[in-house]
């Protein structure tokens, strides 16, 4: 799995399938159950499945440079540098998660959302992001960086 | 199997055998050779190298169990018993002249006619000249004092041992001597005369018929080296001597009937400088020359022969450089014209990628090593040494602790000779195109402790791509020599920590010889 294209073309679908399942799945009975003060709950699933689907792509986009970067003659040669690259990407993910969820929460201020809920949609994004990209990465990373992930 | 057998005689011989032995190291040369040396000077600097060579040999072969395709240290060199035994040193006493080892005060007062005939023979100085440091280039009195070799003790009762239930031409043995100095001169046709070693009652086999096929490589001269004028010796041998000795000697090789089967002639016109002079004992230590390296080849094309006829025909082998440049495909690797392509590349193969595994090791080898095992996250490292190093009972799986630190410590001082000698036969005049030193270490080179290039240093991470000199290559720096060490697939069989490490070096300099310099690989078998 570590080899290109395959990890390339499962971190695609990978991506995808979750999306799905959040977004869908999960998504449609979540904002049902949400109580809303003004909006519909057709309204907030529609900037729900916007910000997982950009925190989808982020976080798709950032394993998919990781895979080319690791795969780089020069990256065998400073692995040093690879493993700063890797922690910053790491926390360039848990901002945007954080970043998503402060933007869904600013355009559903006046909903009075419950703040178990908030909690409920930042792992929701967080799946999306910094927890795929980790995922990815320690399943898939090429082989010269292979063990460069947190926890490998 | 028949047996080999390699008796190197003085200096040369010596510094022949240490070329033998690094051959040896990168995987060329034959399944078992046995070798001793015949040298009255013992603390000759050439010797002393020689015999540290041969023990760091055997130390790194008893340890690494190598995988099928690594054919470094194959060569099971044998010595005598104790370690003494390997020199046969012929005076027992310190101080030894000639005068004492013919008893010739006593001689004067009772063969008074026996002793006249020797002062004829030999002129004052060249009887009271103290020999434990050789014959100082006057081989008429090393004659005298070898030929009568103990064949009880070692290192010839290991030879004659041999020769025990062996059938005719059974026991390759081959010589190698100078012709212009002392200690070769007269050692080489002395050994070479029929009734020493070819047809002594143990090999003699009938008429004409031995179980010794003799051969010999007789070193013409090939070196210069500088004189120091301060010397206070009185006898000793100059390379301004040297043609005339040569010619007195192949005079006498070509109207003696000796009982060699074979002899190779090989010589050199380049002349290059080996050091200063020394007349014995530690100053006699001269840098690795192309010459030496030749001459192990004539031995390896001596013991290649298969079929050998009981009655060998003498054959004499001459070969000489087309231009004044020596490279790889002009070394004369063996009598078989149909293969000596093949065999001028497979030895290009070995030591290319001897070099280059010596070169890695020594230096990112070494560093990975010095580094804290769960702060190196190289692939290649990370799945092959898995252990905790807080735990007692794993850590001999850590390549940092003994068991495998002192084979691995053995490796790094034999590797580190290896690439002096390599090293040393480019002498900068640009005739000799193996190895290029410049590109491999910073400065003059010391034995032992070559000051190599960083291979991961921005400005130097070419460099071993460059190693062969006036060679085309791809120029690929050191990262994809880490590359191939990520890419190689250990045999499960290699299980101690010591030997994956080294096996993994060596696989990758495999690879990486073969992509960057388009050496073949499967042809080294």
């Amino acid at each position: 799995m570590n080899k290109s294209p395959l990890n390339y073309l499962i971190t695609i679908a990978l991506g995808g399938v979750l999306w799905v399942i959040t977004a869908i799945f999960y998504g449609g009975p979540f904002s049902e159950s949400l109580m809303l003060a003004t909006a519909t709950p057709e309204q907030f699933l529609g900037n729900f499945r916007m910000i997982l689907g950009v925190a989808a792509v982020i976080g798709i986009v950032n394993c998919l440079y990781w895979y080319y970067y690791g795969n780089l003659d020069s990256t065998v040669g400073d692995l040093k540098k690879a493993k700063r690259v890797w922690w910053t990407s790491f926390i360039f993910q848990i901002i945007v998660a954080v970043a998503l969820l402060f933007i869904l929460v600013f355009m559903n201020l006046k909903e009075g959302i419950l703040t178990s809920d908030w909690i409920i949609t930042y792992a929701l994004i967080s799946l999306h992001t910094w927890f795929f990209f980790w995922l990815c990465t320690f399943v898939m990373s090429p082989r010269n960086v292979k063990f460069i992930p947190l926890f490998k | 199997m028949p047996k080999n057998y390699l008796i190197g005689i003085g200096g040369t011989g010596a510094r022949v055998i240490e070329a033998v032995i690094n051959l040896c190291a990168a995987g060329y040369g034959p399944e078992e050779l046995s070798v001793f040396i015949v040298d009255p000077d013992a603390g000759n600097g050439n010797l002393t190298r020689t015999k540290s060579l041969i023990a760091d040999y055997k130390k790194c072969r008893d340890a690494l169990k190598r995988t099928p395709d690594n054919p470094i240290f194959k060569t099971d060199i044998k010595i005598p018993p104790d370690e003494k035994g390997f020199v046969w040193e012929i005076f027992t006493d310190k101080g030894s002249t000639l005068s004492s080892f013919i008893n010739y005060e006593n001689m004067k007062r009772k063969k008074k006619e026996l002793a006249d005939f020797a002062s004829v023979l030999f002129s004052n100085q060249e009887l009271d000249t103290q020999l434990n440091e050789g014959f100082r280039g006057h081989p008429s009195i090393g004659s005298v004092v070898m030929s009568n070799p103990d064949t009880e003790s070692y290192p010839f009762k290991m030879l004659f041992d041999d020769l025990a239930e062996r059938k005719i031409n059974d026991v390759k043995v081959f010589l190698v001597g100078s012709v212009f100095g002392g200690t070769g001169a007269a050692g080489f046709p002395t050994f070479g005369s029929k009734q020493i070693l070819k047809y002594h009652p143990a090999a003699k086999v009938g008429e004409n018929k031995s179980k010794i096929l003799l051969g010999g490589a007789l070193v013409l001269p090939y070196f210069t080296f500088e004189l120091d004028n301060e010397t206070s010796e009185k006898m000793f041998v100059t390379a301004n001597d040297f043609p005339l000795a040569t010619k007195a000697a192949l005079q006498y090789y070509n109207e003696k009937d000796l009982g060699f089967d074979e002899i190779y002639f090989i010589g050199d016109s380049l002349g290059q400088k080996v050091g200063k002079f020394g007349v014995g004992s530690k100053k006699q230590e001269n840098s690795p020359h192309y010459i030496e390296l030749v001459s192990s080849l004539a031995a390896f094309d001596f013991y290649r022969q298969e079929d050998t006829k009981e009655t060998a025909e003498k054959m004499l082998f001459t070969a000489s450089r087309e231009s004044t440049k020596i490279s790889w495909d002009s070394l004369p690797v063996s009598r078989d014209a149909t293969v000596i392509r093949k065999e001028q590349g497979k030895l290009k193969t070995l030591l290319t990628t001897m070099t280059v595994f010596a070169y890695s090791y020594l230096t990112f080898g070494k560093k990975i090593l010095a580094t804290n095992h769960r702060d190196i996250k190289d692939t290649w490292y990370v799945e092959n040494f898995k252990f905790n190093n807080k735990d007692q009972q794993d850590k001999e799986k850590d390549p940092r602790q003994n068991p495998n630190k002192d084979p691995l410590d053995d490796f790094e001082k034999f590797l580190n000779n290896f690439l002096f000698w390599i090293a040393s036969m480019d002498d900068d005049s640009g005739k000799v195109n193996f190895i290029d030193k410049k590109v491999l270490m910073n400065g003059e080179m010391e034995k032992g402790k070559p000051r190599l290039f960083d291979p991961e240093n921005d400005v130097t991470k070419n460099n071993i791509g460059q190693l062969l000199k006036n060679e085309k290559s791809k120029n690929e720096d050191f990262r994809i020599f880490k590359n191939k060490l990520n890419d190689v697939k250990l045999d499960k069989r290699i299980a101690i920590a010591s030997d994956k490490y080294l096996n993994i070096f060596y696989e990758a300099a495999a690879a990486y010889s073969k992509s960057n310099y388009n050496v073949e690989s499967n042809n080294t078998k």
